[in-house]
């Protein structure tokens, strides 16, 4: 009698519990030795699976405080911007501070200039109207 | 009930937007809501007392990876990925146990065997503390296989997860799936013979 074993289809079946169709194809073979060795073996295997599978395990009460604790949080976006940048603003803060003061720097240079030439007229001015006025002077007492 | 999912969903989509932007507050609502998945996941494939070490992992790689989370498939399953890679690279770490013999087991973990092994069995455990013999025979057979037969056998038989899911979790093709459910299935049940056979002459 030709008779094919069932371990090929046992150990390639769809995941699942075992159909009408598996079971019956099971009975069927069972008057052979090797098949129902394999089928017992297959069972076992099944259920100590699923048995190891029931396992539940939930999270303990800490567990989300604990691990929010472990997490270095990277600090907010404005921090971070900061801290990448503050070398550079130094570096122009400082650059425009030395622009101000050279500008404030030129700027007293040119008044002072403006202000002395200026000085410089009105005294030339008044020396030659004070020489003018002399001259006038002489002239009238002469007269 | 589908329109509160439809809100819950957008209330995490609306979460996951804040704390991509930075914000901790809502980081944290992410991980209160998905902590308990991911310790379900992992201690599927983890002993109890590494579960939440791992967890713990997979939150801060979620952290570091959610600029990347562009909301393609849902935030659970992207975190399942990780929680599964995570647990992959935890495996391939521990050590292989040498084969189990029949000398090795308890004569209650025998009785659990042979009464999940008879035919067509349907009541599987009179006992809670049956369960947990079970879990532990599990567990210490699973330890036997390679880290990759180990977690297919167990999402593909353990959780009933479709070949495709296992593919989408572990970034494996179906048919690499395939091949891997079909090795270790061999593997496992050949394992569970021998031991049964060993027992039996034991017992004769």
């Amino acid at each position: 009698m030709n008779h094919q074993h069932i371990t090929t289809w046992l150990d390639s079946r769809e995941p699942g519990p075992w159909t009408a169709e598996e079971l019956e194809a099971v009975r069927q073979a069972s008057g052979c030795h090797e098949c129902r060795r394999a089928w017992e073996a297959a069972q076992a295997a099944r259920a100590l699976l699923q048995a190891r599978s029931s396992v539940e395990a939930g999270p303990p009460a800490h567990f989300a405080a604990a691990l929010m604790g472990s997490i270095e949080f990277p600090p907010p976006l404005a921090v971070r911007l900061w801290r990448a940048n503050a070398p550079f603003l130094y570096a122009a803060a400082a650059c425009l501070a030395l622009l101000a003061v050279l500008e404030l720097r030129e700027e007293i240079a040119i008044r002072t200039r403006e202000y002395s030439e200026a000085a410089i007229d009105a005294v030339s001015l008044a020396v030659v109207h004070d020489f003018a006025m002399g001259a006038n002077d002489d002239d009238a007492i002469n007269n | 009930m589908r329109c509160h999912d439809e809100e819950s969903d957008s209330q995490i989509a609306a979460e996951i937007a804040k704390a991509q932007r930075g914000d901790h507050a809502a980081f944290e609502a992410l991980v209160h809501h998905f902590a308990p998945r991911v310790f379900r996941v992992a201690s599927r494939f983890l002993p109890t007392e590494r579960v939440e070490e791992l967890a713990q992992e997979v939150f801060l790689t979620a952290y570091q990876q959610l600029r990347d989370y562009r909301g393609q498939g849902s935030f659970e399953s992207w975190l399942s990925r990780i929680t599964v890679t995570r647990c992959l690279n935890a495996l391939r770490a521990q050590r292989r146990r040498p084969e189990i013999t029949a000398a090795s087991l308890s004569g209650e973990e025998f009785d659990v065997l042979e009464r999940l092994a008879a035919a067509f069995s349907t009541q599987r455990f009179d006992r809670e503390e049956q369960r947990h013999v079970a879990r532990d025979l599990a567990a210490k057979l699973l330890a036997t296989l390679e880290p990759e037969e180990r977690m297919v056998l167990q999402l593909l038989d353990g959780e009933d997860t479709p070949v495709k899911e296992i593919a989408a979790l572990l970034g494996w093709s179906e048919s690499k799936v395939k091949v891997q459910a079909f090795r270790s299935r061999r593997k496992l049940r050949e394992a569970l013979e021998t031991l049964l056979q060993q027992e039996k002459v034991r017992r004769q």
